[in-house]
Order: structure tokens, then sequence, then C-alpha cells
């Protein structure tokens, strides 16, 4: 019984945690496009505390200390910004989707704890970086564990909650993934326009929910953490975007929104550069700005190489990206034979996740309508398939037993970036619909 | 009750509802309350097949080995050794736990001079003779 309510207790803790260091009356100061919720001040503190995070774990320093400060100073400023929480929660719809979301959250909850155990990689690569700080070692010791190679931010985070969980529990760790995964989905969904009813809201917000959510992953595996970081990307580039005046803060977080994807997954890294190469290229800012940005980046981006060799002695993937293993393409019958067994692979994989679907329906309904090929949507669209496609080209391995176990996880992270653009075609759709009306 | 079910209210209530059956809400608060962490465990990952957390569980109470303890896992699952794990603890070189070892499996290490301590039924805990 203890246990049972240890869970609803980490779970509130959660809620309470993410409340700082912005309030909700702060972040309105960052998002200027809309009214902000609750849910986009989960968004941006759980950016904020990933950072601080991040630095935290190249050196040994007390996370339970640091977690009851932050708690201690969520419950003050929660206090202090009461008036603005009664305000918002005075409205009815916000309340109602505030419950929504809780009784989503305690729900996935109670379905990793009742079957706690990890899944396949969740056990053998990922659990070793939560273990390693939750035993007190630093990140120089993960050099002595296996997959050392692979980057640790997940772990640590896992092991923030896991540390401070209040019966030291692993899985209730774990609960932080599917903390960002709902952040993200109903910060996506507060967006709809203010014509669409609530229970509209609600039912597609479950839709998104019921269609993401999946057991596998959640049992250690870093896709969540992706799909969050794809979200925040593009939910702060449509802020930008459409701001005509942008503070540097925000350039901070859509920054470190990309960068903190290098310390996720290996692929983050190739996602690093995809995503720079998108902010370069769409955002509308002056070009001098846009070039500090790259070179900003740029630098980040072999300082964290340099990071990683300096530690672990060379910065290297599962495989060498060129080898002779390639001139088997040279071979044209193979590489199409190869190109049709990937495709086939993709299609199983949206199978999986039906918002694949929705996804490729929404751009090729833009597609025929603007008769432009120049949006951020459908550029990533082919740099994402097209990095899936090199991923699976490339390997040495034998593809046809690959792909079934990783392809679907591959397609997973996309689906963050894409959130925000279902919400934006069914606004757009809706009020063109509305005023035709008229 | 008739204008309670023609309120919007009750469709929130249902929809509130279906997450939680969606989720199996109802069950898996049933087995955290009946089943302690350690029976679930047990329960998901195997006493002696699947990955044997039970039969791994079992021996690390019962010997409490001083070293992080090889396992290996013949049962096509993977290996949940990590769970045992100690990283101020050396590697093991002289116990061996095999879980879903068959017997032609188990007769390459007992040629290679080890000896078994404890069995149950294709679960092993194997020790290199001195």
């Amino acid at each position: 019984m203890t246990e049972f309510f240890s869970i609803f207790f980490q779970a509130f803790i959660l809620n309470i945690f993410f409340l700082f260091p912005l309030s909700i009356n702060n972040i309105k100061n960052i998002i200027k496009w809309k009214i902000p919720s609750i849910f986009d001040v989960f968004v941006i503190n759980i950016l904020i505390y990933c950072n601080v995070l991040l630095l935290f774990s190249f050196f040994q320093l007390s996370l339970q200390f640091f977690f009851f400060i932050c708690i201690a100073a969520s419950i003050i400023s929660i206090f202090l910004n009461i008036k603005n929480y009664c305000k918002y929660f005075s409205i009815s719809s916000n309340l109602k989707n505030f419950i929504f979301f809780l009784s989503c959250f305690v729900s996935i909850c109670f379905m990793i704890s009742s079957e706690p155990i990890l899944s396949w990689d969740g056990i053998a690569h990922w659990y070793y970086k939560a273990l390693n700080y939750h035993q007190g070692g630093s990140y120089e010791d993960l050099r002595n564990l296996p997959f050392a190679y692979y980057p640790h931010l997940g772990g640590y985070l896992w092991n923030f909650f896991w540390i401070n969980s209040p019966l030291n529990l692993e899985y209730q760790g774990r609960f932080f993934y599917i903390f960002i995964f709902l952040s993200s989905i109903f910060s996506a969904t507060d967006q709809f326009t203010k014509k669409i009813s609530l229970h509209f809201k609600i039912v597609i917000t479950l839709i998104f929910v019921v269609f993401t959510t999946d057991k596998f992953i959640l049992g250690g595996y870093q896709e969540y953490f992706l799909f969050y970081l794809f979200y925040c990307f593009s939910f702060l580039f449509y802020q930008i975007h459409e701001s005509k005046k942008n503070s540097y803060f925000n350039f901070f977080l859509i920054s470190s929104s990309i960068l903190l994807m290098f310390w996720v997954k290996q692929e983050g890294f190739f996602y690093v550069i995809m995503l720079t190469i998108l902010l370069f290229f769409f955002i509308q800012e002056k070009y001098y700005k846009k070039f500090i940005l790259l070179i900003f980046f740029l630098i980040f981006l072999y300082f964290f190489t340099q990071l990683k060799t300096y530690f672990h002695g060379n910065f290297s993937f599962n495989e060498e990206i060129l080898h002779s293993g390639l001139l088997k393409y040279l071979n044209l019958k193979f590489l199409l034979f190869s190109i049709f067994d990937i495709t086939f692979e993709i299609l199983k994989a949206v199978i999986k996740y039906p918002l694949w679907i929705v996804i490729t329906f929404i751009l090729a309904i833009t597609f025929v309508q603007n008769k432009k090929i120049n949006d951020i949507n459908f550029i990533f669209f082919i740099f994402y398939i097209g990095f899936i496609y090199a991923i699976y080209l490339q390997t040495n391995m034998d593809i046809n037993q690959l792909m079934p176990l990783t392809l679907d996880r591959v397609l997973f992270h996309g689906m963050g970036f894409y959130l925000i653009a279902i919400v934006r075609f069914v606004n757009e759709k809706l009020v063109r619909d509305i005023n035709s009306q008229f | 009750m008739y204008h309670f079910l023609k309120e919007k209210k009750f469709f929130y209530f249902f929809l509130i509802l279906f997450t939680l059956v969606q989720f199996d809400f109802f069950l898996n608060s049933f087995i955290v309350i009946k089943k302690n962490y350690s029976e679930r465990m047990n329960f998901s990952a195997g006493y002696c097949d699947g990955k044997g957390y039970g039969f791994i569980e079992a021996m690390y109470k019962e010997k409490k080995f001083l070293e992080n303890v090889l396992v290996k896992n013949f049962n096509n699952q993977p290996n949940i050794h990590g769970y045992f794990y100690n990283i101020k603890k050396k590697d093991s070189v002289k116990f061996i736990i095999l879980i879903g070892a068959q017997s032609v499996q188990l007769n390459t290490f007992v040629k290679n001079d080890y000896q078994i301590v404890k069995q149950f039924n294709n679960c092993y805990l194997i020790k290199k003779n001195d």
C-alpha cells in the first residue's frame, strides 16, 4: 500500500518540481503568440532543468540537496504566484484539461509500475548510465560500464528522479519520461484555437496520447526524450518565427533544445546538424545574427566531441560512417532492393505509429494547396526520411534483422516535431471554414 | 440522472473514465497493491524462465556475493545482471549464473573446470574449481 501512495506522491512532486524556475507569469514574456498554459510552463522549465542537470552531470554534486532546494523554491514560487494560478484554474476548461492531464499521467505511471521490468536496450545500455550516478559514480566512471560511448543525459535525469523518489525505486525515476512526453502533447493541443470546444480538444489529445504511448519504449529507452526535444524545437521555432521582437533567452531555449539532443542519443548528433540547417534557413532574422548562431552551434558541437574524446578516449558511433562495405551499393540491383526493403519497413512502422499517416496526409494537402516545397515541415520530412534511409544503407549489419528491431523507434522521434504542425493545420482549416460560412 | 446524462459534463467524465480504462489503471493499481516490487519483477521477468530475475535475486540473497557475478542468459532475452550490479565492486571470475542453459551449454562450463553449486530447473549457479 505504501508503494501505491508513493506513486501518487512521485507524480505530484513532478508537477510541483517543474513549476519552477519560471512561473506562468514569466512565461508570458517568452511566449507572446498566445496565453501560456501550465503545460507550456512545464515544457520550458524542463528544458531549463535539462541544461542545468547536464552541467551537473560532469561534476559529483549532491542531487538530493539540489532537489530539495528546487522543491522548496517551487513551493515558494507557487505561493508568490497564487493569484495567477487561481486565475488560470478559475477558467473551467483549463482546470478540466489539467485534471485530464493528471489522469493520463497517473494511469501511465501505474502502467509501468505494475510491470517495472526494463525493456531490451533499457537494461542492456541505458540503465547503466542511471545506475552509475545512482551509486555515486562520476561521468568519468561511465567508461568502465557497457556502451560507455552512448550519451548519458537521459540516464542522469532518470537517476535524478529515481534517487529522489520516496521509496528509492528505479521505475519511479522513469516517470520523468512520461511527464515530458505528456507535457509536450498537452502543450501542443493547448494551441488549438478558442473556437474549438474543450471536448474536441480533449478527444484529440487522447488520440495523440494513445497513439504515442508505448510501454516498450517506456522501459528505459530515450525515444521520449528526443520526442520532447523535437517538440520544443518546433514550439520555439514558431514562437521566434512569428514574433517580431525576440529576446536572447528565446534563442538560448531553441539552441538548447537542439544541442541537448547530442547528449541524449547517438542519432542526436545528426539531428543537431539537421535542425541547425533548418534554423539557419527558416528563421527570419538578420544574416549576421544567423551566422553568429551558426558559429555558436559549430563551437558547441566541436566542444562536445572534444569533451567526449577527453573522457572516453574517442568520439565514436556504433560503427564507422565510411567503410568498405558501402561499395556493395555499386551493384544497382542490390541498392534498389535495399531501398525497397527500407521503404517496406517504414510503412510497417507507420502502421505502428498511425500519427505518421496524419502527418503525411497533412503534408500532402499543404503541398497540393500551396504548391511550394519551401516549408519547414516539408523540408524536415525530406531530411528525416532521408536520414532513416541513410542509417540503414550505411550499416554493415544485416538490415533485414536490424530494421524490425529499431526502425520504428527512429521514426518515433520525429512525431514530436509535427505535433504543432497538426494543431496549426486544424486551426487554419477551421478558421477558413468558419470564415467561408459568412 | 437523465439530466446528468444529457449534460456535457457526462461526456467529460466518460473521457476520463475511458482514459483510465484504456491504460488499465484499475487493474494496474490492484497489482501494485497486491504484489510488492520484488513479486512484480519476478512475475514480469520470470524466476528461471525469460530473464531469470527471480533466480538471480535468490542467489544474490543466499550467497551474499562480495563481487559482481557474471550472468549468462540462454533464453534469447536481455541480460538483466545490471539490476544487481554494483559499480564499486569487482567483477567475479569465480561464480557464473546461467539462465535457461541446456545440457550442452552447461557441459561446456563443466568441461572448463566449473562445478554446479545450485540448480533450479535449467538455471545454475556454477563455481570455478580452485
